[in-house]
């Protein structure tokens, strides 16, 4: 499997199986704390990547998802790209719609991860992949 | 439930002890499927409160010198992820509600103007309708007057004309009456009761009759049909279809006019029959809206708003209306009268 391509940066880990999902979660919550983020805005970011991941194992197959620390002094936060290179998302409006599930699931992975984040974006070709960008930013500044 | 709880508790008891051990994101992970499971299979939050509790509960009573101090750090986080995919679940309905309030919030307000704006044309029309009808009867009295006062300087041919003066004034007058008969019907409430539409049938019908005591018309009336809906409303309903029928059936020697009730699909279905001179199927979308005319003035007289009056009878009742013919066969008219109808 070719590559996505997106820039690697900070940590990667390859998405494949359920343990994968584990090692993205663990990813998350490490950055999450270096970034000052809250133990409620860490939670919320690691349910989001949760589900983004699961989306990967369970429409793409297998992927990448890298984690970035970002902002400066001031304002700091943590960026998450997902990227696969799966079949790609046919009607993506569809998809981030409440109740929309190609696979018989409960349907609120990408609508989920969207609210749970302070910024959300999905790019998707069809036969080429998919990409999603998630960012949540410390509320306050860190002390 | 109970058996499904039991398994939802046997793994969360299994996950908690592993998470004692060593906590671990693969057990937060386990946690967290476990709080979408439930959240699938339609648990609610304080299922999952009760799980944790139990769980818990078990734990100590199994392992009674746990780390007390460990147990409860553990057990928040796991308690944190069980939750999770309802906080996700909570913030999608919340959005969800959110957009619904507005969009009924939008078609509140769209009611609301289409009302106001139906209002309006109503009461405009209405107004519209009586004042046309004092110049009328100017035109129509007036010629009156010249044909009974005047008769002896006027010669035929100005007689004629005044004749025509007044046919076309009255059919104007007419003309007014039935649009003031179309707004009527929107204006007034629905009043629903039991209605003998056998004997209302016979009334209208007998009515016709003696109209015309030349015409030979025969009525063929289905007994004991009734009906759940306006008396008066249903009244102008019937006396527009039987009039129809009775009019476009005058040029036949055996005039027969049917009216009946089926079931359709557990529908009451009344029906209206008659074998006159039709219409074409292509024009059968026409021939309800107002002014709207098949037939020359010279062949059948009308104004064309019976039908119009008649559909929206029908759809006051929240019932269907529809037509069947062919030229110079018959026609025939369905209509029903909402979920309220029925013997």
């Amino acid at each position: 499997m070719r590559d996505c391509a997106c820039d690697a940066f900070g940590a990667s880990v390859h998405v494949r199986d359920d343990t994968d999902v584990v090692v993205a979660r663990r990813r998350t919550r490490e950055l999450a704390s270096r970034q000052g983020l809250s133990h409620a805005e860490a939670e919320a970011l690691a349910t989001a990547v949760t589900e983004i991941a699961r989306n990967i194992v369970v429409h793409a197959g297998m992927g990448q998802m890298h984690f970035g620390a970002i902002g400066q002094a001031r304002r700091r936060g943590v960026i998450v790209i997902a990227c696969d290179t799966g079949s790609g998302i046919h009607h993506i409006e569809q998809a981030m719609q409440d109740g929309f599930s190609t696979n018989g699931g409960l349907g609120f992975g990408l609508p989920g991860a969207r609210r749970l984040v302070d910024q959300f974006d999905i790019r998707s070709k069809v036969g080429e992949g998919t990409t999603v960008t998630l960012w949540k930013w410390a509320l306050f500044e860190s002390r | 439930m109970s058996g499904q709880l039991d398994d939802f508790e046997r793994e969360y008891v299994a996950v908690l002890e592993a998470c004692i051990q060593a906590e671990d994101e693969a057990a937060l992970s386990r946690a967290y499927e476990l709080g979408r499971r439930g959240l699938g299979e339609g648990l609610g939050v304080l299922d999952m409160v009760l799980l944790h509790r139990t769980a818990v509960e078990r734990l100590l009573t199994s392992a009674p010198e746990v780390d007390m101090h460990r147990l409860m750090v553990v057990s928040v986080d796991l308690f944190n992820e069980l939750l999770s995919p309802f906080e996700m679940a909570f913030r999608g309905y919340r959005d969800a509600n959110e957009a619904l309030q507005h969009l009924n919030e939008t078609l509140r307000q769209q009611k609301k103007a289409m009302e106001v704006a139906n209002q309006e044309l109503e009461s405009f029309s209405y107004s519209v309708s009586h004042d046309l009808r004092s110049p009328l009867r100017g035109i129509d009295g007036f010629s009156q007057i010249l044909l009974d006062d005047f008769a002896e300087i006027l010669d035929d041919e100005g007689k004629q004309y005044l004749h025509q003066i007044r046919e076309a004034a009255q059919r104007m007058a007419q003309l007014i009456d039935d649009l003031l008969a179309l707004s009527r019907v929107k204006l007034t409430d629905i009043h629903r009761v039991d209605v003998d539409l056998s004997a209302l049938v016979r009334r209208i019908a007998g009515r016709l009759q003696s109209a015309s005591p030349e015409r030979s018309g025969r009525f063929l009336i289905q007994e004991g049909m009734r009906a759940h809906g306006d008396k008066n409303l249903l009244a102008v309903l019937l006396d527009n279809l039987l009039g129809n029928a009775w009019k476009f059936s005058s040029r036949r020697v055996h005039a027969e006019i049917t009216v009946a009730v089926e079931a359709r699909g557990g529908e009451l279905t009344y029906f209206v029959r008659d074998n006159g001179a039709g219409f074409d199927m292509a024009q059968a979308e026409r021939i309800f809206s107002a002014f709207q005319r098949l037939h020359s003035p010279a062949e059948f007289e009308g104004t064309g708003i019976g039908l119009a009056i008649v559909q929206r009878v029908v759809h006051r009742h929240g019932g269907r209306i529809w037509a069947d013919g062919k030229t110079d066969v018959g026609a025939t008219f369905y209509f029903t009268l909402g979920q309220e109808s029925g013997l």
